[in-house]
């Protein structure tokens, strides 16, 4: 009997560890995009400085900043805080170069990506806002003149985008690199009020 | 007393299982969103808002910077055709169709997405510079520590290798579904020394 009693009671000691496992695991996998001290974020975050976008250097062995970086793509970044003020991101993209881009959040999450064929006759418009930032600027629209832009709302308030110019080959690094600077995306000051 | 201790066992024991299971499971890579295509890997979620947690906190610990799912697709490779681990001990050969795609890339790195750094400088290779032998769109890619005729990619200063597949642009959407591995080319396995 008392055997009988022990063992109910390693059950119930078992079924809560258990418990407390399964909670502790799914509170922790969902708490790791915020947490991780050397996410992407983190790393840009370090090597960022100056006028963006910003080049990251070329994926060569030993200098690689994240892993499974392309070799044949030449990447700039732009990080942006939406705290001040939408932010505007425009390009003007011609011939069959590649250019692709890729809005992420804080966490690494990408909200929206396109390449240079989404463009709107040859241009790239785009405005990357919070909800509030988005219902302040559809109350300004006119209705007869809808915006051109495309208006994106960013998940988070902080997050950057990344700039892909594929270099079919190596000789089309410098190209590849201009395209790649060649997208603006200079944080909007509150002037457009 | 025994019954506080007790409880206070329970919760730390709880904690730390919790903990190493989502050590355990982010180290791994275990996602609920991974398709296979033969020896490529696919996780159609990861450039998206939809990624799943155990992915997302995967990519938080590594800094990876998948594609987003509008710029491209990327596949993934450890191991080859016949299931064995890709080792810099044999010589491989990737041979088959590419999907339709405005460009594309193969590149080889170490298991963790470094580059490998090799004599010939070379360490990947993209849809244009690739020499084509017959006039289907096939590929065919020597893999090997040693130089090989045509197409050749050096395994570099690493002792086990993966392969990764972009498909820039794609003309063709897989959306969710499920790759056929007929689609993608073949990684065999010619001789090991």
């Amino acid at each position: 009997m008392t055997l009988m009693n022990r063992f109910f009671a390693l059950l119930l000691y078992g079924l809560a560890v258990a418990f407390v496992a399964g909670f502790v695991h799914l509170v922790s996998v969902l708490a790791m995009p915020r947490l991780a001290p050397h996410d992407a974020f983190a790393r840009l975050s370090a090597l960022v400085q100056g006028k963006q976008p910003f080049l990251l250097p070329q994926p060569l062995p030993g200098q690689e900043v994240t892993p499974f970086e392309d070799p044949a793509v030449v990447q700039t970044v732009c990080l942006f805080d939406l705290t001040q003020g939408p932010l505007k991101v425009d390009a003007t993209v011609d011939d069959d170069a590649l250019l692709t881009l890729s809005f992420r959040s804080r966490t690494g999450a990408v909200f929206y990506s396109m390449t240079d064929k989404a463009s709107v006759h040859g241009k790239i418009d785009i405005r990357v806002m919070t909800p509030a930032q988005l219902q302040a600027a559809q109350a300004e629209d006119d209705e007869d003149n809808p915006p051109q832009e495309l208006r994106i709302v960013a998940p988070q308030l902080q997050g950057f985008i990344l700039i892909n110019a594929l270099a079919p080959f190596p000789s089309e690094r410098a190209d590849a690199e201009a395209r790649a600077r060649s997208v603006n995306c200079a944080p909007e000051t509150v002037a457009q009020n | 007393m025994t019954l506080l201790v007790k409880f206070l066992l329970t919760l730390v024991a709880g904690t730390l299982l919790g903990l190493g299971l989502t050590y355990y499971v982010v180290r791994a890579g275990v996602s609920f969103d991974e398709t296979r295509a033969g020896p490529w890997i696919r996780w159609p979620r990861a450039g998206s808002m939809d990624i799943d947690p155990y992915a997302h906190a995967r990519l938080a610990r590594t800094a990876q910077l998948p594609l987003g799912t509008a710029e491209g697709l990327n596949f993934f490779a450890w191991r080859d055709s016949a299931g064995g681990p890709l080792s810099a001990a044999c010589d491989y050969v990737v041979k088959g169709p590419v999907p339709p795609t405005r460009f594309w890339t193969l590149t080889l790195y170490s298991t963790t997405g470094a580059l490998a750094d090799n004599p010939a400088k070379r360490y990947g290779f993209t849809s244009a510079e690739i020499l084509r032998s017959s006039a289907n769109d096939n590929i065919e890619i020597a893999v090997s520590r040693h130089a090989r005729a045509g197409n050749w990619l050096p395994i570099g200063n690493v002792p086990a290798f993966a392969l990764v597949l972009r498909l820039y642009d794609t003309l063709f959407d897989f959306g969710m579904a499920k790759v056929e591995a007929a689609a993608l080319p073949q990684i065999t396995k010619v001789h090991c020394q």
